[in-house]
């Protein structure tokens, strides 16, 4: 545990999805604040029209969009952990490390299925990254974890995502030795 | 329960752990009512095979089982051949690891055989319609068969055991077209391939970088082995000499603008592959300029094919392009 001379866990929450995640990782951070924990929004500026259409007609999915600059945040800052939410998000994040050594979580919101595993071009390839380098792997209920185990071949740890829990999980980690 | 296996599935897998792990959910949803297996011979870590195998429900209901080939020797015709003959089963369907069936596909494949007895059985093989935005990549690698090909690839196909033994199995000396050398053997003795097209197979859609395709086909210029082995497989090739259509026009291309500056009419040569180039993503001013766009690096993918090929031909003394 942080003990009272030591500054907080700096953790940063990577919200790249363009969906109703933001708003909860907003309210999930100032949660955390009040946990004891340093938490920090990374939020890479919006895509443009352009690029997310670009994208989509080349058959990439568009979170890609935003790895350039989620990469260079997390390379530019000094994090203790990193939170992922999408595959591309948590390869960024395991990429990242090796200029900045920091523990990655991966979580899966929504329980995955064979419809959206390898729909576009680099999720796959993601997704491996993420599931082989991630420090844990939480789900938030025990449906999302079957499906993870399931269709992943991981077994998640099921951790309800609220400020406490994930900060355990942050701590944990945190006493553990950086590979 | 043993005895009562009418069907053995074979599955080679290496390195794809994630396609391995979507075949097993798919085949653990197959319809057919008789007792079935599944046999396994993979490449894969024990801590691998315990996530992936072990714990899957096939393997918790007896329906699968495995065996480990130590990664440096496998090959798929090696991990096939070790399948098989251990098979329970008097049919044998071949499927391959990047593949994802139907629930009604194994039920196809042994209706199909037992209106034809003692035939090889070929299913449809389409490109996983999951993973369509993929082929927005300039370099895919899929499979379409409309049954009955002319290659009788493993990702779709049943044998009967018995025919499997008397030609005992797949030729472990083919890198590559071991699948096609062990239906020309079959076609050899007489034995028909039926179609089967309500069995439907979706092959995985990968897109790969230039050097990954370039590296990934390297594989195919030991295609001359196969060309070597059985001469009869001329027939199936472009002018008995190219390995299809992209080949050749894709030779007249390279011989066009090496020779273009000499005598500018060759440069007419490579016609016929630009054209085919532009028309690659259909037509349409979006398509064709996104084919533009991309014939550069479908040249140096279709070239380095050739190459390979050449390459090969000079290893097994035979000449295919």
């Amino acid at each position: 545990m942080t003990s009272s001379n030591q500054p907080p866990l700096r953790v940063a929450l990577l919200r790249t999805e363009p969906c109703g995640a933001a708003d909860t990782l907003t309210v999930l951070a100032q949660e955390l604040r009040a946990a004891g924990i340093d938490p920090v929004l990374l939020d890479p500026p919006s895509r443009s029209r352009k690029l997310t259409a670009l994208l989509r007609r080349r058959g990439f999915v568009e979170s890609v969009g935003s790895a350039p600059t989620s990469l260079a945040l997390l390379v530019a800052n000094r994090f203790d952990v990193v939170h992922a939410f999408t595959p591309v998000d948590a390869a960024v994040a395991c990429a990242a490390r090796r200029v900045r050594p920091h523990r990655v979580v991966f979580s899966c919101l929504e329980a995955p299925d064979r419809s959206c595993i390898a729909h576009r071009r680099l999720v796959l390839q993601a997704l491996s990254r993420a599931l082989e380098h991630s420090d844990t792997l939480l789900a938030p209920n025990e449906l999302v974890a079957a499906a993870m185990r399931r269709w992943l071949g991981v077994e998640a740890a099921v951790v309800c995502h609220t400020a406490t829990s994930l900060a355990q999980v942050y701590q944990s980690l945190e006493v553990a030795e950086l590979p | 329960m043993a005895e009562r296996v009418s069907v053995s599935v074979v599955v080679a897998s290496h390195a794809r752990k994630l396609r391995l792990l979507w075949l097993l959910n798919a085949l653990e949803e197959q319809t057919l009512a008789e007792p079935w297996e599944l046999i396994l011979v993979h490449t894969y870590r024990p801590e691998i095979i315990e996530d992936v195998v072990s714990s899957h429900p096939l393997a918790r209901r007896g329906v699968l089982r495995q065996t480990a080939v130590d990664a440096s020797s496998g090959s798929p015709a090696l991990q096939r051949n070790l399948g098989w003959r251990q098979a329970l089963g008097e049919l044998i369907a071949f499927v391959d690891d990047d593949c994802r069936p139907e629930p009604v596909w194994l039920e196809r494949l042994v209706e199909t055989e037992r209106r034809h007895p003692g035939a090889i059985v070929q299913g449809t093989t389409s490109p996983d319609p999951l993973e369509m935005a993929i082929t927005r990549a300039p370099h895919v690698r899929t499979m379409t068969i409309q049954p009955v090909g002319p290659y009788a690839q493993t990702c779709n196909i049943l044998y009967p055991r018995e025919l499997l033994h008397r030609l005992d199995g797949f030729d472990e000396r083919a890198i590559a077209g071991e699948d096609v050398g062990l239906s020309l053997r079959a076609r050899a003795t007489g034995r028909a391939i039926e179609a089967a097209p309500d069995a439907v197979v979706y092959h995985a859609v990968e897109s790969h970088t230039l050097p990954g395709i370039v590296k990934l086909n390297l594989k195919w210029r030991h295609l001359a082995y196969l060309v070597k082995r059985h001469p009869e497989f001329r027939e199936q090739l472009e002018l008995r000499l190219f390995w299809d259509r992209d080949h050749l026009y894709t030779c007249g291309a390279l011989l066009g603008l090496a020779g273009a500056r000499r005598h500018p009419l060759l440069a007419s040569l490579a016609i016929p592959h630009f054209v085919r180039s532009l028309g690659r993503r259909g037509t349409g001013l979006a398509n064709r300029t996104v084919s533009a766009f991309e014939a550069p690096g479908q040249l140096v993918r279709q070239a380095a094919e050739v190459l390979g090929l050449a390459a090969g031909s000079i290893r097994h003394q035979t000449f295919v392009l």
